[in-house]
């Protein structure tokens, strides 16, 4: 197979919708099961092209479509798309916990699973048994957990702990181990699926770095994640991936620059005069566009709109009255306005879009948050955390005497 | 670097493709997760009680102290001549066994949930891990059988060796079932509310607080499907020297287990593909 480690070749993975919900019957499950290999030959009997395209579509989803990609060994490919965008079933597919539906893949290596930390811990085991239960869940035998245990151990910071039940370990505590564990998995392929979600920034960036590190050691790596800073930081290729199709780039800025123009950050608003918004990065520049219809013709349609970062703290804001606009010369009832934010330069992070409407004098529409929106790279490569700094790039000239 | 992976290391995902070969060997490439199973469910079942291992003992030694109660002295129920605590006793070993087992293996699919939708692991591994910690209780039990067959001069007999090919047929047949009731039960959790209710008419269907010789001729041979008749029967004779027929019951016992160990693991095999979808 040469040298590539993962390989997908038409791979889909097809839901019920509403299955949860409208459970059948037991004797329904039963003879559905007793009776599936049957329909599958009389189906294909009666119309062979017709295979795998179910009749019931409404209630079918493709998570996944006709995937196809090849992942070389030493690369770390960064999967981003949207939540529902089909990033987690792919990772479930490739690490065999879930079946596809059509397609197949073949993952060359000993395959080593990052999942949500902590999978496996029990509460009642001390730190130490915790570390050897969770270590073969994650596919280590034990002579690799004896020979990383004490790495683990001074990675997790809990050597003093080790032989107390787990459940009396605080949450950052248990967490650290859980994830101690994981990162010393010596797999020739790794998956990794959102860690970065759990935890303090310093302890986000410690998982960060140890990935980074992994990445590094000529492993394959395949990141899912939501974090663009991240995964720009670490992944060698992009897959972006959109409604279950995936696009695979050559660089993983491609792939986020892929992200962000299809990223559908658009909303649509029923039975209110501001009928459509979006928002959108354009290089350094922010474009927010929206469509409004109203009864009457107005004199100014003032869109106003304020940036919060994902906690929700307002960073920027203005409307077209504060920026001193002169009102456009034709009075309409219906259109569209566009605004090019230049500055302030964002850090990489999720934003908040927050939008009113009115003519002016008052407002007839008021939507908080109604768009959530990534920022990568607008501020330029070399960023210091917005954690640390806050969330926007000064502008500064500097002088030196 | 690492070094260049082998073949054999090579995973092939592909669709369901229906009834699957059972691929019991994926069972030992994860035998170490299976031990660590076997002792996390061992360690955590006892490591927080009181008595420890010693409810392995208090279990089976209870219920025969109310079986012999009620059935024994206030019911004054036939027990082919031997002692009535001895009697139930050698039947309960085997039962809870077998009782323990299709709980535990019918519950394991539903009580490993959060694991199952994360990590891979062959899935029979959980319903075999807890008819191991099953098989260790037994053993515990049956030294106390021992000690109460010295009590009651009830000595050993060299049948003594088939009762390890009787444990077999109870863990077939316990598996089975259990593995059955797992797959069913992450579709319809029905299944597992009427579970121990199952598992009680079972008891009754079984001769445990009566001997077989109550059963009318002429049923008997459909009493026999039931597997574990053979292996209660079986259990007697070996070790109380009863003259029951248990040599007639075995055979239909020791086939209805293995059809239904066989049946199990094919559909439990077929459900599990589909197990993250459902639970």
């Amino acid at each position: 197979m040469g040298d590539v480690a993962i390989r997908v070749e038409g791979l889909g993975k097809r839901y019920r919708i509403g299955e949860r919900m409208q459970r059948k019957t037991f004797a329904e499950r039963v003879g559905g099961a007793l009776y599936s290999p049957f329909r599958r030959v009389r189906s294909g009997l009666r119309a062979p092209h017709a295979q795998g395209r179910p009749r019931q579509v409404e209630t079918m989803m493709w998570a996944l479509n006709d995937l196809s990609f090849e992942v070389p060994r030493g690369e770390v490919l960064g999967v981003i798309g949207r939540n529902g965008a089909g990033k987690s079933t792919l990772l479930k597919i490739l690490s065999r916990i879930t079946k596809p539906t059509t397609g197949c893949a073949t993952v060359v290596g000993r395959v080593g699973t990052l999942p949500e930390v902590g999978t496996g811990f029990h509460g009642d085991l001390t730190g130490r048994e915790n570390i050897y239960l969770n270590g073969a869940f994650l596919g280590m035998k034990k002579q690799e957990i004896d020979r990383k245990f004490d790495e683990i151990v001074a990675f997790a910071e809990t050597e003093r702990f080790l032989d107390t039940p787990v459940k009396h370990y605080s949450s950052g505590m248990y967490m650290r181990l859980a994830f101690a564990v994981a990162a010393h998995l010596e797999t020739e392929i790794l998956f990794v699926d959102e860690v970065l979600a759990v935890g303090d920034v310093a302890f986000q960036n410690k998982c960060l770095g140890r990935i980074g590190e992994v990445a590094k050691s000529g492993r394959t790596v395949v990141f899912v994640s939501h974090n663009m800073a991240a995964v720009e930081r670490l992944c060698t290729k992009g897959l972006y991936l959109n409604k279950g199709i995936g696009v695979l780039t050559g660089s993983v800025r491609e792939a986020i620059g892929l992200y962000l123009g299809h990223s559908c950050n658009e909303v649509t608003f029923h039975d209110e005069p501001l009928t459509w918004a979006s928002i959108k990065q354009n290089g350094r520049q922010l474009e927010i566009e929206a469509e409004y219809k109203f009864p009457e013709s107005l004199e100014m349609p003032c869109l106003g709109f304020v940036i919060s970062d994902y906690l929700g703290n307002p960073i920027c804001g203005t409307n077209p009255l504060i920026d001193c606009v002169p009102c456009p010369t034709v009075r309409k009832n219906a259109g569209r306005v566009q605004v090019v934010m230049e500055s302030p330069l964002l850090l990489n992070g999720t934003y908040r879009l927050s939008l009113w409407f009115g003519d002016g004098r008052r407002d007839y529409f008021h939507r908080h948050d109604c768009i959530t929106f990534d920022v990568v790279n607008m501020a330029g490569l070399k960023q210091l955390a917005a954690s640390s700094v806050g969330p926007v790039a000064p502008q500064c000239r500097w002088l030196f005497s | 670097m690492t070094a260049r992976p082998s073949e054999s290391q090579t995973i092939r995902i592909e669709p369901l493709q229906g009834w699957e070969p059972l691929k019991l060997d994926d069972i030992w490439k994860y035998r170490e997760l299976l031990y660590y199973l076997i002792w996390r469910d061992l360690k955590v079942s006892y490591a927080r009680t009181q008595l420890g291992i010693g409810w392995a003992i208090l279990r089976p030694v209870l219920t025969m102290a109310m079986f012999t109660f009620i059935f024994g002295w206030l019911t004054q129920l036939p027990s082919d001549g031997i002692p009535y605590p001895l009697f139930v006793y050698s039947a309960l070993l085997p039962w809870q066994l077998f009782a323990r087992i299709v709980a535990g293996a019918g519950s394991s699919m539903i009580a490993n949930e959060n694991l199952l939708t994360k990590v891979y692991f062959p899935r029979l591994i959980a319903p075999i891990s807890i008819t191991v910690t099953g098989v260790v209780d037994f053993v515990i039990g049956f030294g106390v059988l021992l000690g109460m067959m010295w009590y009651y001069q009830s000595p050993l007999t060299t049948a003594v060796w088939v009762l390890p090919g009787l444990v077999i047929v109870t863990i077939a047949a316990g598996l089975g079932v259990g593995l059955w009731i797992a797959a069913l039960n992450v579709w319809c959790r029905d299944i597992g509310h009427a579970q121990p209710f199952l598992t009680q008419l079972w008891l009754f269907a079984t001769p445990v607080i009566y001997p077989a010789s109550l059963v009318p001729e002429g049923w008997r041979t459909w009493y026999a499907l039931n597997p574990m008749v053979g292996v209660v029967e079986g259990f007697r004779k070996a070790l109380l020297k009863t003259d029951s027929q248990s040599d007639f019951m075995i055979v239909p016992s020791v086939m209805v287990a293995g059809l239904v160990l066989v049946s199990g693991l094919y559909f439990f095999r077929r459900t599990e593909q589909t197990i993250a979808d459902a639970v």
